[in-house]
């Protein structure tokens, strides 16, 4: 390959990168391009994970039952103890997850104080200009207003995830997500409490397995960083629990009802009492690592 | 030469940089193309629908296809709005909804274990301290293993090539969204040039159901 050719190859890479606009994911379009004289047709489509936002999962679990219990969330206080950029990503998730609750469930002075943990914890992974400043104001003004609570942290979220995908730190966002999926998966089975038969809370526990795969997809992109590596291989822990799971199958239908598809059927997933107590107890022994910045 | 070389890495990038820039929150125009496709306004008192942080925009290149897995709640409404700005492809997105179905199947595998060894009467055999000696053994056992298959559960070719579709769902599932752009004449041999992309936005919003308390 000549000097020219490496220059244009060279700026093929690079545009690789900034085309992109939402990060290193719709490169992938771009990368297909190996050199300047021929275009090579992708074989198998790139496949994007997306994950629902603690917000979403949370909204979704209120209305089918649990209640407000502050003392689930992670102490304000232990942001002092996130010193590793690990932890204090995999925080950031933890504290997105515990503002969604705090906002969902209408805990409106934990809202606020969680607002500020994200943001110090924001600070501190160099993220502080994703927020707003009148964020603050804003969450004063509807501390009895849960629903504005829920808009706002969602912006939050929004905009950290945003201006991490923006600014090509993946691996950042990968840690972020899964302290976000540890946390909510751990506030959800302390409200759903002990194994019983028929527990809405538990049934949809069961039904998580789908996300968690989303999360570890989502997170492989990053595998080279070694603090993701590991992140990922605690999550198969759990993930492999999933696995074990009671499979219930459906028939796939889909209804046409005019203006709206119902899909229905398909694998619906079981816990038995001791899958149950398993993946509680995993999930816990995983957010006290998380919490407790141990690796 | 360096910098003849770092101008040239600037004009050719430039292009890209601003295809990139514009393409930012294109998602959103989702809304537009709805209203232009006759989409009623909802109902006075219907819950509002709000955007999920699934939904995602990007650029790329004619005639390609993406994927986008993404999770779906029990008794949510959900709207899946395709867009773009360019006019080349605009309402010429191609889309399907599919879903991998879990097929239970047995799997044959060897397993390889430390077991007691046994005389031909099935005895187990001793060492001089009384333990049992053990050997290895290679044997077959069956396990339960789900494939998946994928199913198509809609395709907007089949479906007067509309760029949006509302669905609910009966349990909390894993959906993909595959997106075909259309293939806009030849792609430039040169795929450096922003021509050859088009920057899309996909929406994914939800609106909570009655079944989930939702209408209020």
């Amino acid at each position: 390959m000549n000097k020219g050719s490496r220059i244009v190859l060279a700026a093929a890479l690079m545009s690789a990168t900034i085309a992109g606009c939402g990060g290193g994911e719709e490169t992938s379009s771009v990368t297909t391009v190996v050199d300047t004289n021929q275009v090579v047709e992708p074989t198998e489509p790139k496949v994007f994970y997306q994950i629902p936002t603690p917000n979403e999962f949370f909204s979704v679990i209120k209305e089918i039952g649990g209640k407000s219990r502050p003392e689930l969330m992670n102490p304000v206080a232990n942001t002092e103890k996130y010193t590793e950029t690990r932890f204090k990503a995999l925080n950031f998730g933890i504290y997105s997850a515990d503002l969604a609750y705090a906002s969902c469930y209408e805990i409106g002075q934990s809202a606020l104080e969680y607002f500020k943990a994200v943001e110090k914890m924001g600070n501190e992974l160099d993220i502080s200009s994703a927020f707003d400043e009148s964020v603050f104001k804003r969450i004063e003004q509807n501390l009895t207003e849960g629903d504005s609570l829920v808009s706002i942290s969602n912006e939050t979220y929004f905009d950290a995830y945003n201006y991490l995908e923006e600014n090509d730190r993946g691996n950042i966002l990968a840690l972020v997500v899964a302290g976000g999926w540890v946390e909510s998966i751990y506030v959800v089975s302390n409200l759903a409490g002990p194994y019983k038969d028929k527990n809405p809370l538990i049934e949809r526990m069961a039904q998580q397995g789908h996300t968690l795969t989303n999360v570890i997809e989502f997170m492989r992109k990053y595998n080279d960083d070694p603090a993701v590596g590991m992140t990922i291989a605690q999550l198969e822990e759990i993930q492999m629990i999933y696995e074990t799971l009671e499979v219930v199958e459906k028939e796939i239908t889909t209804e046409n009802t005019g203006d709206k598809l119902n899909f229905s059927g398909n694998a619906e997933f079981k816990f038995s009492k001791e899958t149950y107590e398993d993946l509680t107890n995993k999930v816990k022994e995983l957010r006290t690592k998380y919490v407790e910045a141990k690796n | 030469m360096r910098f003849s070389a770092i101008i040239l890495l600037t004009a050719l990038l430039s292009p890209v940089v601003v295809q990139a820039q514009k393409c930012k929150g294109v998602q959103f125009e989702c809304t537009n193309v709805r209203k232009e496709e006759g989409k009623k306004k909802g109902t006075k008192g219907e819950p509002a629908w709000t955007v999920t942080g699934q939904s995602r925009y990007g650029n790329f290149a004619y005639g390609d296809t993406t994927e986008v897995s993404f999770t779906v709640f029990k008794n949510v409404n959900y709207r899946i709005s395709l867009c773009s700005l360019d006019p080349q492809i605009q309402g010429k997105i191609m889309f399907q909804i599919v879903e991998r179905k879990t097929q239970a199947q047995t799997e044959k595998y060897m397993v390889t274990e430390e077991v007691p060894k046994t005389d031909k009467d099935g005895n187990i055999l001793v060492d001089q301290d009384g333990n049992p000696i053990m050997e290895t053994r290679t044997v077959e056992k069956t396990r339960r293993v789900y494939g998946k298959k994928p199913v198509t559960r809609y395709n907007n070719a089949e479906d007067s090539n509309k760029q949006w579709v509302e669905f609910t769902t009966d349990q909390d599932r894993t959906l993909i969204i595959r997106v075909v752009l259309p293939s806009v004449g030849d792609k430039p041999k040169n795929s450096l040039s922003p021509q050859g992309f088009a920057c899309v936005g996909l929406l994914i919003e939800q609106q909570m159901g009655p079944q989930a308390g939702g209408w209020k």
